[in-house]
């Protein structure tokens, strides 16, 4: 088993070379596809077509904020378009996105393994979000839901007189596709690693995943029960959660957060990863603490399932119990900063290019710090008491999930999108699509914060006029941050066709993935890689996967 | 001989991106192990709901335990355990590569998990015919004795002599709201039990449809293994769940 | 390679566990039927020792039926894992339930019910009773009404 000569002169004939996209070309070799990268280019259709519709929920609820009085004719619709974008982007777009999209097709690539452990479970993954956003989406279509993305009993439960339980048979079945998803990744990088891949010669974004795995398989089971146990009281007509049958809806929100806390660090940990991968190599640097940055990931993932409560503070639970929450709360932000020291640390001195990946993430180490850090805001229980259920929290939330998630994964679908297609995007209109992302989402978000702290509630159809001035801002910010997703939808369109070729490894980075063709064949390596370098070896100019180091180049 | 073509019989059973056998097997066993954690938070689930609520309520709970038929429980512990046992020669059999007894034990397995679950229909019967299933006729008035029939009434004359040994504290006769949401919560864990057993002896049946055409061997038979830690596993929940329902009858 | 790595527990132990797990099932039975708190003059004995007799017999059936003890460090780390999982779920939520107390005296509701009736929170002597909008809907109001046994 010899090792792939490293040359970045190579670029082999685009013609007559097979490749994981034309090894065949009917659509059902697709929809029965057990290779992993056509799966994740599933998923990453799938997740395009939620995410306009999630946005197409955000758009009514922006709208009709223009006005203190709303523009909706009736306050349910505007709680059925909430629940909407809830639902799709919290479920069905952000918790897949970067797993099941650069996760399924990068993982096997990273580690130098020919597939997940589990491929046929990996398609019956995509098949359970398609099963389950069919019932989501039937839920809209016959009139939507309006108890908000969190189904907070007894409302959901007894008093809505909305389609709950078909959406909650989406999002249960949904539930399903995560698991497997995540089961199969830890299985694939516990065993499937190639000879001399060591747990701490693995790129950043596997540890990432591997951290996210563990939240998808101890996470979402409890989910699955609370929200069963919300439709059997549905459909029994019997009380779980009701108080007057002696039930109790803090138990439905402690149930529901012990999952959903931990499904944010789902969303944001494998972000975490695209951004260590992406700002080594556009700063030509080795990431600061390597070891330090690998294991803040699975201690985010550990301390992220001791915090729940911190949902919690205004509902009724007990001082004590809100005092350990908030300690807890404080504890997972320390894993997090070093994650932000050591990127800040990589860059210092590095060599950086401000391509539009390295636009993205240097946009993402920003909004995530301040989303950041009004999360620590509100993790203290005072300030809490205050700001709970107001627009602060909503700015929170979108600052590390748009200003951070959505971020790194437009930032990954760019790095790697020669890898994954063989063509470039075009380099010009990156840019401007990054800088519009950035400064449409700063001008709908940053005055949901003044909006928060002067204390206009959220899930709120209409306002007092003095509020009017920050909506309309947000809504302008709004549209200008529509442009900037529409444009990299038009203009990655458009580089299927038109763009450059790209080779190997247009960005010349040392990770095991590029050390293959662009697009990969189908069984990722010619011959089984061989790893002996350290990762990130910009210094040493060593790639994964070389068996002889090459003498430093430019 | 066999052996050879046992063991080519087994590389061919390798999947392409699997190096050779044992990777394959340890990942499939580790594949296993990570859905029976998400199980074990599934049902966790539950029992943290039960647990919260028995905190809250443990008068009714008690009460509401003290009309389960604890010693049909007990039964059916034991019978759970039994196959869990024979679950367990089988699996043994198989790692001998004797696919004639992995038939036969996980035969003797679905007779003693299909007992199990005739004994929690049995159960079942009773519960309905004395007015304690929530959401369909759960009555605060128990029913009388001629209400509930002979057949009811014979497990209730056997209940009666164990309360006359061992006597409960203090049962009442009228069941209260919260003895209802006690026995949404048996009814839900059983029943969801309940299934997870039921899928394994239709796995099972698939299993024996493979051990009779040979497709077994001591170098692979993962599924066999695979399927012995799930059922090994529904053994547990039942384990952790008839304390927890059945045996309330002191605080 | 494979055989190297391939343990056949011998049928002796299994059956050695089941004998095991048989009688404690019978000693959960009995210690069940002894009034413990009353023994031991303290609260919540009774469930301390049937939960840890039902986690004796999990251990048993995991380590040894289940082959955990013949198996590699990380099988142990993810059956681990998961019973680690479930107890951090239950400890946390339990801290809230555990340590509400309420002022003396209180007219609003206890922490721990023990009587049959349930004690609901008398409502606010200027609480504004929402109008009938907010009432629930007739097909999801919850019946209060005992059903009437079947003919």
């Amino acid at each position: 088993m010899t090792a792939i000569p490293y040359s970045p002169d190579y670029a082999a004939p685009q013609t007559g070379r097979t490749t994981y996209l034309n090894a065949t070309h009917t659509i059902r070799s697709w929809l029965l596809t057990k290779d992993h990268k056509r799966i994740g280019i599933l998923y990453m259709i799938s997740i395009t077509i939620f995410f306009m519709i999630g946005a197409g929920g955000a758009a009514l609820v922006r709208i009709n904020l223009l006005t203190p009085a709303g523009i909706l004719s009736e306050p349910a619709q505007y709680n059925k378009a909430f629940t909407i974008h809830g639902v799709m982007m919290v479920f069905f777009f952000l918790v897949p996105s970067i797993p099941a999209t650069l996760g399924n097709f990068l993982l096997p690539l990273m580690i130098g393994a020919r597939d997940v452990a589990f491929p046929k479970i990996n398609l019956a993954s995509w098949y359970l979000l398609i099963i389950g956003s069919s019932f989501a989406l039937s839920a809209i279509l016959f009139g939507g839901v309006d108890t908000g993305w969190t189904f907070y009993t007894p409302y959901s439960s007894t008093f809505s007189n909305t389609h709950v339980v078909l959406m909650i048979v989406g999002i249960f079945i949904n539930g399903f596709s995560s698991i497997l998803t995540g089961l199969n990744f830890v299985v694939t990088i516990h065993k499937m690693r190639a000879p001399g891949m060591t747990w701490f010669r693995l790129p950043l974004f596997v540890w990432a995943m591997y951290a996210t795995s563990l939240i998808f398989i101890l996470g979402t089971p409890v989910i699955a029960i609370t929200l069963a146990l919300v439709a059997v009281e549905r459909l029994l007509r019997v009380g779980i959660f009701d108080p007057a049958l002696g039930g109790d809806p803090i138990l439905f929100q402690h149930m529901f957060w012990f999952y959903s806390h931990p499904a944010v660090y789902i969303m944001i940990l494998p972000s975490f990863g695209v951004i260590s991968e992406v700002i080594t190599c556009f700063a030509r640097k080795r990431i600061f603490g390597y070891v330090f940055v690998a294991f803040s990931s699975v201690a985010i993932a550990i301390i992220g399932f001791l915090v729940w409560a911190h949902h919690l503070f205004d509902a009724g639970i007990s001082v004590y119990s809100g005092l350990i929450f908030s300690l807890l709360s404080f504890l997972v932000a320390v894993p997090t900063a070093v994650k932000v020291f050591s990127w800040t640390a990589t860059l210092y001195k590095g060599s950086v290019s401000l391509e539009t990946p390295m636009l993205y993430a240097l946009g993402f180490i920003g909004l995530f710090t301040i989303g950041g850090l009004t999360g620590l805001m509100l993790a203290t229980l005072g300030l809490d008491v205050h700001l709970h259920d107001t627009y602060f929290v909503i700015a929170h939330f979108h600052y590390v999930m748009v200003g951070g998630a959505i971020m790194a994964y437009l930032g990954g679908i760019h790095f790697w999108w020669p890898k994954m297609t063989g063509k470039m995007y075009p380099e010009f209109w990156g840019k401007i699509a990054a800088a519009i992302t950035f400064l449409g989402f700063n001008l709908t978000f940053f005055p949901q914060f003044v909006l928060g702290y002067l204390g206009m509630p959220r899930r709120y159809h209409a306002y007092p006029p003095e509020f009017q001035v920050y909506n309309v801002l947000s809504t302008a910010g709004a549209s200008v941050l529509a442009v900037g997703y529409v444009l990299p939808l038009i203009y990655l369109l458009w580089s299927l066709k038109y763009g450059a070729e790209a080779g190997p490894n247009p960005f010349r980075s040392m990770s095991l993935e590029w050390q293959t063709p662009s697009p990969p064949p189908t069984e990722n390596f010619e011959r089984t890689p061989i790893c002996s370098q350290p990762p990130y070896a910009y210094d040493l100019q060593t790639p994964m996967g070389s068996p002889v180091p090459t003498a430093a180049a430019t | 001989m066999t052996e050879h073509i046992a063991t080519e019989h087994a590389h061919s059973l390798v999947q392409h991106q699997f190096e050779d056998a044992y990777q394959q097997k340890e990942a499939a066993t580790l594949g296993m192990w990570a859905f029976l954690a998400t199980e074990v938070l599934f049902f966790g689930g539950l029992f943290v709901a039960y647990t919260i609520y028995r905190h809250q309520y443990p008068d009714p709970f008690r009460q509401g335990a003290l009309n389960l038929k604890w010693y049909l429980g007990g039964i059916n512990t034991a019978v759970l355990l039994l196959s869990s046992f024979t679950m367990a020669m089988a699996v043994h059999a198989a790692a001998i590569g004797s696919n004639a007894k992995i038939i036969r034990y996980l035969v003797l397995t679905i007779i003693v998990g299909g007992a199990f679950l005739g004994i929690k229909a049995t159960e079942y019967y009773i519960e309905y015919r004395e007015h304690l299933i929530p959401g369909l006729n759960f009555a605060h008035d128990p029913p009388s004795e001629e209400e509930v029939g002979p057949f009811v009434g014979a497990f209730e004359k056997v209940q009666g002599w164990f309360d006359r040994v061992v006597p409960p504290r203090q049962k009442e006769e009228k069941r209260s709201d919260t003895e209802e949401m006690f026995f949404l919560f048996y009814f839900i864990m059983t029943a969801i039990h309940a299934t997870h057993m039921i899928v394994g002896i239709g796995i099972m049946l698939v299993l024996i449809w493979m051990a009779k055409h040979e497709m077994f061997s001591a170098q692979w038979h993962n599924p066999v293994e695979n399927f012995g830690l799930y059922w090994h596993f529904v053994d547990i929940v039942w384990v952790f769940l008839f304390p927890t329902l059945y045996l309330l009858r002191q605080p | 390679m494979a055989d190297e790595h391939d343990h056949v527990v011998p049928t002796q132990v299994y059956a050695r566990v089941l004998a095991v797990l048989m009688l404690l099932l019978v000693v959960t039975v009995a210690a069940a039927c002894l009034d413990l708190d009353h023994i031991f003059h303290a609260p919540y004995w009774n469930m301390t020792v049937a939960v840890l007799i039902a986690i004796t017999k999990a251990v048993l059936i995991i380590l040894f039926f289940m082959h955990v003890k013949y198996s590699s460090r990380i099988v142990w780390a993810f059956a681990s894992a998961a019973f680690v999982w479930l107890g951090i779920m239950m400890t946390l939520s339990l801290s809230d339930y555990t340590t509400r107390n309420f002022p003396e005296g209180s007219p609003t509701m206890p922490a721990v019910q023990t009587g049959p009736e349930i004690i609901r929170p008398a409502p606010r002597p200027d609480a504004v009773v929402p109008g009938a909008s907010a009432a629930p809907l007739p097909h999801t109001a919850p019946q209060r009404t005992p059903a009437a046994p079947p003919a």
